[in-house]
């Protein structure tokens, strides 16, 4: 009983010092996790200052990282950026709305039956590898240079990369699962409602992901090649202009906003695992 | 030899069967449709190998497949070896991991083709901007998946090693590595797919180089037959590349595809 | 018992920082572990989960560094892991993409063995534990039996002094288990290696060892020492004698409170 006691007491003054090292350690990572990225960052801006002004000689073409700044905050005051985005993201809006709403129910469909799946999983696996931008030309063929041509193309975009991950996700529903609610008699709309749809959430989510950011990248790239209009129009009339610094502002907000949507879904979906798990 | 083990391995080929029907009816029906002419502008399967036939005859398909493949293969060998460097290295190294962390999970959120316009002013009309643009399409891919491979190496492994008295270099390239290998070729194959679409839209924005170009100028001439040929030539590409980096996976990987 | 120590345990200490919801607290694991081993001896440390069993070998096997107190093994501190010491992994910790042989072999590769012995010892090794007819398999082609049989396989052909045993048993089933039980007293009676052997099994300890160690308590510490006298070669039948019973019983009291 001796010896339990002089643990007792050798822990007890172990304890902060354990905990005040671990802090410490603690406070440098957090530190490090802002300062290197912050660093990175204004190391490029430097060089990219440097290397620009030191070429004002022979090229015009190469904003200063300055002139970029600028050319970002003049884009975001200007009437027609926000026109152009709009022209863009209605279409952008639409066509991803078609692919959710026929790639959701498409991937848990599929997922869920073997036959179907070998049926499809040939042109599944070919559309995920495949540069979409192949059948554009087609699209414009078809529908000629207009609002529906645009969003048939974000569309075709989207779609095999919302299906995708929704099918992996209601083929792995745990079999354990389907089998517990037959055993208590539940219907297959049961197994449907009840297993299949909460159990591919995660999986779906993954799937809006990647099918946002591929119509999106339809979005721009009809504008950029086919179809001057909004966002793509903006871009060519500052290259025509020669005027770089648009262009890179341009392309910053878009890409900014990219990456903001993307991490607003993925916070979706982690609140909404989060409760899942509190939840069971 | 017939073995047991070599029985079992046939197995798999129960839904490859029902891959090549759907393919098979779907290519029926694509010549169906396409001979009846339900749909107008709709050629036949036929009509579209048929041109790609002639194209090849005539010598139009060899040059921009040459310049296409090209740029493919210098941009992905680039992207393979910058992406597995730098995500082993953010893997090891959690200061590596701080530093660039955000620029490259914004990079692969972001849209790519949306770079493509700057790498333009940055390297003008040459094939340097076309690799550029793979480069930025497929190595963002590798990074992130060598990263998190590597990461989540099995640190039981890493243990025995170590328990065995290997050190920590020894123990990172004979069993971290090891292990990390199927995963990191998974992500080569994912960064192969984005090679070719890379490859693809790059060309389509600057509209003069390899098989974009000739895409593009279909598209003028209102010709779907040719359109749907250079279609039917780049889904070839892409399914054989991708063909071929799984073939390698299969090869150095056949023990973490079986069921452990 | 000689005086002859193989392994010696003092005032072992060892917590980890936790985080939960942001706050960091400390949880110890193991608050001064104090035993020997001697040489020769089959040591059994039984326990429930969580009460740092697995730490404290873990420790012994130099993969984990200590908060305070020492560990000796054949007189020298522990500072890290040693070739006079061999490790059997809970989960077998074999290389997925490498044979039998090549996996067995593979402690021996770490310590600089050439090609030609080192398969020689390995397949000595694997004949040892009834695997000559398996050295080309990989691991997935394995029962998880034989997978563990690799297992020790691997840490014999090293030829340890000190064999460190992490519940080798505990994810295998009843009836794979005991014949391993017999297995590796089989193996154990030929040269008579000093062996640290966690698990969670009381049954399992008695039937092994020479001396059972119970821990408990958090943090953890061996709250009992006891010594199942029971003649070698051990038998099946000894598990319902006297002796046996009535320590199981006295393991199982202790183990309640």
């Amino acid at each position: 009983m001796l010896t339990a006691a002089g643990s007792a007491i050798e822990t007890g003054v172990a304890q902060p010092a354990l905990l005040a090292k671990w802090r410490r350690r603690r406070r440098v990572e957090r530190t490090a996790a802002v300062v290197l990225p912050l660093g990175v960052g204004a190391v490029c801006a430097l060089l990219w200052q440097m290397g620009a002004a030191a070429r004002t000689g022979g090229s015009v073409l190469l904003p200063t990282f300055t002139d970029f700044v600028g050319a970002v905050v003049r884009v975001l005051a200007s009437v027609r950026f926000w026109h152009a985005l709009w022209t863009s993201e209605s279409a952008l809006l639409l066509g991803f709305a078609i692919a959710v709403a026929a790639g959701i129910p498409l991937g848990l469909y599929v997922g869920r039956h073997r036959t179907v799946d070998g049926l499809v999983s040939g042109y599944l696996d070919i559309a995920v590898v495949t540069p979409t931008a192949v059948f554009m030309p087609l699209v414009i063929v078809v529908l000629g240079p207009t609002f529906w041509a645009r969003v048939a193309v974000i569309a075709i975009f989207g779609l095999p990369f919302v299906v995708v991950p929704t099918r992996t996700g209601s083929a792995t529903v745990p079999g354990a699962l389907v089998s517990m609610t037959r055993s208590y008699c539940g219907s297959s709309g049961a197994v449907w409602r009840e297993v299949v749809l909460p159990a591919s959430v995660p999986a779906i989510f993954n799937g809006l992901r990647q099918g946002l950011a591929h119509a999106l990248t339809g979005m721009v790239i009809i504008e950029l090649t086919f179809l001057a209009v909004g966002i793509g129009r903006l871009i060519q009339d500052a290259q025509a202009k020669f005027d770089a610094a648009s262009v890179f502002a341009v392309t910053f907000l878009i890409v900014a906003q990219g990456v903001a949507m993307m991490a607003l879904l993925q916070r979706a979906q982690d609140g909404l695992s989060g409760q899942w798990r509190a939840r069971s | 030899m017939l073995t047991p083990g070599s029985r079992r391995r046939l197995l798999p080929r129960g839904p490859l069967a029902l891959q090549a029907l759907g393919l098979v009816v779907g290519l029926a029906l694509w010549e169906l449709i396409g001979a009846l002419h339900l749909i107008s502008w709709f050629p036949s399967l036929h009509a579209v190998l048929g041109r790609v036939g002639e194209l090849a005859a005539q010598g139009k398909l060899q040059e921009p497949l040459v310049q296409s493949v090209t740029n493919l293969v210098v941009g992905y060998l680039v992207s393979v070896v910058a992406g597995i460097v730098i995500g082993t290295l953010m893997a090891v190294s959690k200061y590596v991991n701080f530093a660039l962390r955000v620029y490259v999970d914004a990079l692969m959120a972001a849209p790519s083709i949306m770079l493509v316009p700057v790498l333009y002013v940055l390297f003008g009309l040459s094939s340097f901007t076309l690799i550029a643009v793979i480069v930025l399409y497929a190595s963002v891919f590798i990074m992130v998946n060598t990263r998190n491979a590597v990461a989540g190496a099995s640190s039981a492994l890493h243990d025995m090693a170590r328990s065995f008295g290997a050190g920590p270099v020894a123990a990172f390239f004979w069993v971290t590595v090891r292990s990390a290998g199927p995963e990191i070729l998974s992500g080569l194959r994912l960064g192969m797919g984005r090679a070719v679409k890379g490859m693809f839209n790059g060309e389509l924005f600057i509209a003069v180089f390899g098989l974009a170009a000739l895409d593009k100028s279909y598209e003028g001439a209102f010709d779907t037959t040719g359109i749907l040929a250079v279609a039917v030539v780049v889904i070839v590409l892409a399914v054989v590349l991708s063909t071929i980096v799984e073939f390698a996976n299969r090869r150095l990987n056949g023990w973490a595809l079986s069921p452990s | 018992m000689s005086t002859d120590v193989a392994v010696r345990v003092s005032g072992l200490a060892k917590s980890f920082v936790r985080e939960t919801r942001g706050r960091a607290s400390v949880v110890p694991v193991l608050g001064d572990v104090t035993f020997e081993i001697a040489r020769a001896e089959f040591v059994s440390i039984v326990g429930p989960s969580g009460c740092g069993k697995t730490s404290l070998l873990r420790s012994v096997a130099g993969l984990l560094d200590v908060d305070a107190g020492t560990i000796e093994v054949d007189g020298k501190a522990v500072t890290g892991p040693g070739r006079e010491r061999a490790v059997v992994f809970q989960d077998f910790a074999l290389l997925p993409w490498a044979s039998s042989l090549d996996n067995v072999a593979f402690g021996l590769k770490l310590q600089g063995v050439g090609r030609a012995e080192r398969r020689r010892r390995a397949r000595a090794a694997l004949e040892m534990v009834g695997l000559d007819g398996f050295a080309d398999a990989l691991p997935h082609e394995l029962s998880g039996g034989m997978r563990q049989r690799v297992g020790i396989a691997r840490a014999l052909s090293v030829d340890p002094d000190v064999l460190l045993m992490d519940e080798p048993f505990g994810s295998l089933d009843e009836i794979t288990r005991r014949s391993m039980q017999e297995e590796l007293l089989r193996i154990w009676e030929r040269d008579k290696k000093t062996v640290l052997f966690i698990t969670h099994s009381v049954e399992e300890a008695l039937f092994l060892s020479d001396r059972v160690l119970v821990m408990g308590g958090k943090p953890g510490r061996v709250v009992e020492t006891l010594t199942p006298e029971l003649p070698r070669p051990r038998t099946r039948s000894q598990e319902s004698s006297e002796a046996f019973t009535s320590m199981r019983d006295k393991i199982w009291e202790t183990l309640a409170c």
